[in-house]
C-alpha cells in the first residue's frame, strides 16, 4: 500500500531558510561525559533507537502528561448533612463497603489483574476456579506459597499439568474473591441452526440491473463475504485484556524519519 | 436469549419491568445522563434541560454533568453539576472517579451519583427500585472493576434492572446513515431502531481513543484497539507548551482546556503550517511570523473579576501585553492577560495522528484503524471503511474529520469507499444510542439483568451475560430444564445438582443438540475444576437418561 517508497533520513543539517527537521543524533556529549561507565547502554544502534536515558526521560514526560492535577491533591468527600431522604439510614453490604473504602487506582487494579490473570477462569460465590482448559498453553500461576520471600508479585511459569495446580489456584481466588480473571480462549462457537443470519437479512434486492453489468471492463470486484460461521466466530471471541488492546506501533511508523522531530525540537 | 424469555414467562410472579430507564454514559470528564421510556416519542418537548420547576426533559438530550469533585482556591468543594456555580476556576483541582477511562473510585462516584440522581433535591431524581439502568464502560475493562460495578448497582443502589455495555456499542442504535457528509435518511420513526449492521466506531474521549468494529451492534472484540491519547493528554501537553513559552499554566488546566477547545485545530498540511509559524533565526525574523498567516491567535485570559470567561481573537502584533499597558499608565481593568498561540494550535491535536511526536510508541488513529481491520476478514473491509463514525469530544476539534478521512483513504485499499461521519453532537451520541435502545423495551429486556436474576444467579452469571457470550437455548424447553442448563453454563453447579429433579419431560427431539451444546459450551469453553466437571457430567447424564 505504500508502493515500497521509503523515506530516507539525512543527517545533513539544512541551512536553508525556513525551519528544518533536524535528526536527533543520539545523546549529547556533555551528558555521556558525566557517566562514562554507562557508555554501552547509551550507545545507539541505529538512528531511531533511543538510549535507556532518553527512554526514561520520555516515559517520565508521558507520565507527567497523564496526570490529573499538577500537584498531588486529595479532595475528601465533603461531610454530608443527611437530608431525611431515607438514604442515610441505608445499610451497605460488606462487599459494597469494601468497594467504597478501596482507594486503589487503576494502575493497582491492572497490576492485580496481571498477576492473577491466568490462575483461574471463573469466580462465583463459591471458589469455583480452575486453570485454563487448554493445557498446551503454559500456565502462569500466581503461587502465593512459593517464592514469597523474594518477589511477591512475580508470576511463576509452571509447565506441570494444570490439575496439580488446582488447589493453589482455588486458594488464590478464595483469598481474593474479588479478583475475576479472564477466561481461557474458547473454541469457536458452533453456529446455531436457528440463529438468525448476520449481515444477510437486507430486505431490498439491490439496485435495478443495468445493461452494462456484464461488461468485463465495468465490472467491479468486491471480496467475498465471510461465511456465517466465520462471522459467528469473530463475534464470539472474548474481549482482549487492557494491555492486549493497546494499539501497537506499526513498522511503517517506526521507519518514518521525521517521527520525533516535533518532540525533540520542542523539548530542547 | 434465555434468561429474558424466562423472565417474561414468569412475569405475573416477578416485578413488572421498570417503566423508566436511566441511561448513564459515565465518561471520565462528564457523565451524560437522562431518562428514556418506551412510551415517549423522540419528538417530545423542547424545554430547557435545566429548567428549575418542571422535571427536566431529557428525552432527546441528556444532562451533561462534570464527573468530578472539584475544589477551588477558596477550598469550596463542588460535586458534579454544582461546578456550574463556580465563578473562579483559578487553581481549581479535580478528583475524578474515572481513571484511565474506567470507573475505579466508587467512593467519589457514589457521591456524585447520589447528588445527581438519588438525593431528594437531585436534578435528575429517581427511585432506583423503579428504574432500569443502562451504564456504559470503556472497552477492555478489567473484570474486577466490572464486578465492582455490578455489585454497586444492585447491592448499593438497588436498580430494578441493569444493562452494562461498552460505550461504542450503544452508538449502533443511532441512525448512523444520517451522520455522514451526504446523509441518507433511513430511519422509520414508527419502528424501533435496529442496531446498525456494520459500523466502525472511533471514540475519542478524555482518557483515550478506542476503535471498535461493530456488527449488528455487537463488537468484534478481537479487533478493538486503543490509543492512549485523549483530551486530557492534549490539554496537559498544551499546558506544558504554554508554561514553557508563556505563563505558568500548570495549576490552571481547566483554563488550558478552554484554550484548547477554543483554539486548537488539526492541520491539513503540517509542514506548511509549521513554515508559517516559524520565527526565523535571530536577526532574520520572518515577516510571516507576526500573524502566522492567520494562524496566530490571542486568547484573552479571564481575570475572574470583570471577565469570568476567556475568549479568542485574531492576533494583533501592535496590541501590547498587560505589563506594557500598566507601565504606560493604562488602568489595571483595561489591561489584559494575553496568550498568543501559534504552532501550539495545531501541534497539540497532531498527537492524535502522530503520537510519536511526544515519544509515545504507538501509531496514530488512521494506522490503528487499519491495524484493527487487519483482524477482520477482508470481505468485511468495504463495509467498515464506508461506515466510520467518530464520537467523543475530540471529534469536535476543527479539521479532525477532514484529516482523518484523508489519512484513512490514503491507507485503505484504493477500491474501497471511505466515509467518515460524525453525529451532530459527538459528545452525547452514545447516550442517544442508549436512549434509542431503551425505547425498545423488548430488546432492552433481552440484554439487561434484573435485580432478582442477580440475586438468584450471582455476580459471575451477570458478568458472563454482559460479556455477550450467553448460552442460547431452544425456546421449546420447559423452564426447569432450561434453568438447569443455564445454571450449568453459568457456573453454579451446586444449584444445578439440587435442581435437576425429574428433568425435562418434553422435547425428546432436542436433547441431542442440547447435550452437544452443553458439551461444547460448558466443558470446552469453560474450564471447570475436576470435581465440578464430574458433577456436571452427572447432571448431563441425568438429562440424557431422562430422554
Amino acid at each position: 500500500m505504500d508502493f515500497g517508497v521509503i523515506e530516507v533520513a539525512n543527517s545533513r543539517a539544512n541551512a536553508a531558510p525556513g525551519w528544518a527537521y533536524v535528526p536527533d543524533v543520539g545523546v549529547k556529549n556533555s551528558l555521556t561525559a558525566l557517566h562514562p561507565r554507562k557508555r554501552a547502554r547509551n550507545q545507539l544502534a541505529t538512528l531511531h533507537d533511543t538510549t535507556a536515558k532518553q527512554d526514561a526521560k520520555i516515559l517520565r514526560g508521558l507520565a507527567e502528561l497523564d496526570r490529573e492535577n499538577h500537584k498531588d491533591v486529595s479532595i475528601p468527600i465533603p461531610a454530608k448533612q443527611r437530608d431525611s431522604g431515607g438514604r442515610g439510614a441505608h445499610k451497605s453490604t460488606p462487599a459494597v463497603r469494601k468497594i467504597i473504602s478501596s482507594q486503589k487506582t487503576f494502575a493497582n487494579h491492572l497490576d492485580d489483574f496481571q498477576v492473577l490473570k491466568p490462575s483461574a477462569t471463573t469466580t462465583t460465590s463459591q471458589p469455583v476456579s480452575a486453570p485454563p482448559s487448554t493445557p498446551a498453553a503454559a500456565t502462569v500461576t500466581a503461587t502465593p506459597n512459593s517464592k514469597r520471600s523474594h518477589k511477591k508479585k512475580e508470576p511463576v511459569v509452571s509447565k506441570s499439568t494444570p490439575l496439580r495446580k488446582v488447589s493453589t489456584a482455588s486458594k488464590t481466588s478464595a483469598s481474593t474473591p474479588a479478583a475475576e480473571p479472564i477466561k481461557a480462549e474458547p473454541p469457536p462457537d458452533v453456529a446455531m441452526t436457528d440463529a438468525p443470519p448476520i449481515l444477510s437479512s437486507s430486505s431490498d434486492s439491490g439496485p435495478a440491473p443495468h445493461p452494462g453489468d456484464s461488461d468485463q471492463l465495468l465490472v467491479s470486484r468486491i471480496p467475498a463475504m465471510p461465511s456465517q460461521a466465520e462471522i459467528e466466530q469473530l463475534l464470539a471471541a472474548p474481549p482482549l485484556s487492557y494491555t492486549e488492546a493497546k494499539g501497537p506501533w506499526t513498522d511503517q511508523d517506526k521507519s518514518k524519519p521525521d517521527q520525533d522531530i516535533l518532540f525533540l525540537a520542542l523539548e530542547s | 436469549m434465555a434468561p429474558a424469555s424466562r423472565r417474561s414467562a414468569a412475569k405475573p410472579a416477578g416485578p413488572a419491568p421498570p417503566t423508566r430507564t436511566l441511561i448513564i454514559d459515565n465518561g471520565a470528564y462528564t457523565l451524560k445522563a437522562g431518562f428514556s421510556s418506551p412510551s415517549s416519542s423522540s419528538s417530545a418537548t423542547s424545554t430547557e434541560p435545566h429548567s428549575s420547576d418542571s422535571p427536566p426533559d431529557v428525552e432527546s438530550k441528556p444532562s451533561i454533568i462534570p464527573n468530578c469533585l472539584a475544589r477551588d482556591r477558596e477550598k469550596t468543594v463542588y460535586i458534579g453539576s454544582q461546578l456550574s456555580k463556580c465563578r473562579d476556576f483559578g487553581e481549581i483541582v479535580f478528583r475524578r472517579p474515572v481513571d484511565k477511562g474506567y470507573l475505579v473510585n466508587w467512593e467519589a462516584e457514589k457521591e456524585i451519583w447520589e447528588h445527581e440522581f438519588f438525593d431528594k433535591k437531585a436534578p435528575l431524581h429517581c427511585d432506583p427500585t423503579e428504574t432500569g439502568l443502562i451504564l456504559t464502560e470503556a472497552p477492555n475493562a478489567l473484570p474486577q472493576l466490572q464486578t465492582n460495578c455490578d455489585q454497586m448497582v444492585f447491592e448499593e443502589f438497588g436498580f430494578a434492572s441493569y444493562y452494562r455495555c461498552t460505550a461504542p456499542t450503544l452508538n449502533a442504535y443511532n441512525d448512523i446513515q444520517t451522520m455522514f457528509p451526504i446523509p441518507i435518511p433511513t430511519r422509520n420513526m414508527a419502528k424501533p431502531q435496529l442496531p446498525a449492521e456494520i459500523l466502525l466506531l472511533i471514540d475519542s474521549g478524555y482518557s483515550h481513543t478506542t476503535i471498535t468494529p461493530l456488527l449488528e451492534g455487537r463488537p468484534i472484540q478481537s479487533a478493538v484497539r486503543r490509543l492512549d491519547v485523549g483530551g486530557k493528554l492534549l490539554t496537559n501537553y498544551l499546558t506544558r507548551l504554554l508554561s514553557l513559552r508563556q505563563y505558568d499554566m500548570r495549576n490552571d488546566t481547566y483554563l488550558v482546556n478552554e484554550v484548547k477547545e477554543a483554539c486548537c485545530y488539526v492541520s491539513r498540511d503540517l509542514k506548511a503550517d509549521m513554515e508559517r509559524t516559524w520565527k526565523g533565526p535571530k536577526g532574520d525574523r520572518r515577516e510571516i511570523y507576526a500573524t502566522g498567516g492567520g494562524i496566530a491567535k490571542d486568547y484573552i485570559l479571564p481575570d475572574y473579576h470583570n471577565r469570568s470567561k476567556g475568549y479568542v481573537r485574531d492576533h494583533e502584533p501592535a496590541a501590547a501585553g498587560k505589563l506594557k499597558n500598566l507601565t504606560t499608565g493604562k488602568s489595571a481593568e483595561a489591561a489584559e492577560d494575553i496568550l498568543t498561540l501559534r504552532n501550539e494550535r495545531f501541534t497539540v491535536p497532531e498527537i492524535l495522528f502522530n503520537p510519536t511526536d511526544i515519544g509515545m510508541k504507538q501509531s496514530g488513529i488512521p494506522r490503528l484503524v487499519m491495524e484493527s481491520l487487519s483482524c477482520i476478514p477482508f470481505g468485511l473491509w468495504p463495509g467498515f471503511l464506508a461506515n466510520i463514525l467518530v464520537v467523543g469530544g475530540n471529534a469536535n476539534i476543527e479539521g479532525f474529520m477532514f484529516r482523518l478521512e484523508m489519512e484513512i483513504r490514503a491507507l485503505a485499499p484504493a477500491e474501497c469507499i471511505v466515509r467518515v461521519g460524525k453525529p451532530a453532537d459527538p459528545i452525547i451520541s452514545t447516550w442517544q444510542g442508549g436512549a434509542a435502545l431503551a425505547k425498545d423495551a423488548n430488546a432492552l429486556s433481552k440484554l439487561s439483568v434484573t435485580k432478582q436474576e442477580y440475586e438468584e444467579h450471582g455476580a459471575a452469571w451477570v458478568a458472563r451475560k454482559f460479556d455477550g457470550r450467553t448460552l442460547e437455548l431452544p425456546t421449546t424447553l420447559c423452564s426447569k430444564y432450561r434453568w438447569t442448563l443455564e445454571v450449568l453454563a453459568y457456573g453454579d453447579i451446586g444449584a444445578a445438582s439440587r435442581a435437576i429433579g425429574p428433568g425435562c419431560p418434553y422435547c425428546p427431539r432436542l436433547h441431542e443438540s442440547v447435550f452437544r451444546m452443553i458439551n461444547q459450551r460448558v466443558f470446552r469453553d469453560y474450564a471447570w475444576p475436576p470435581w465440578a466437571v464430574n458433577d456436571a457430567w452427572t447432571v448431563g447424564s441425568v438429562i440424557t437418561d431422562k430422554h
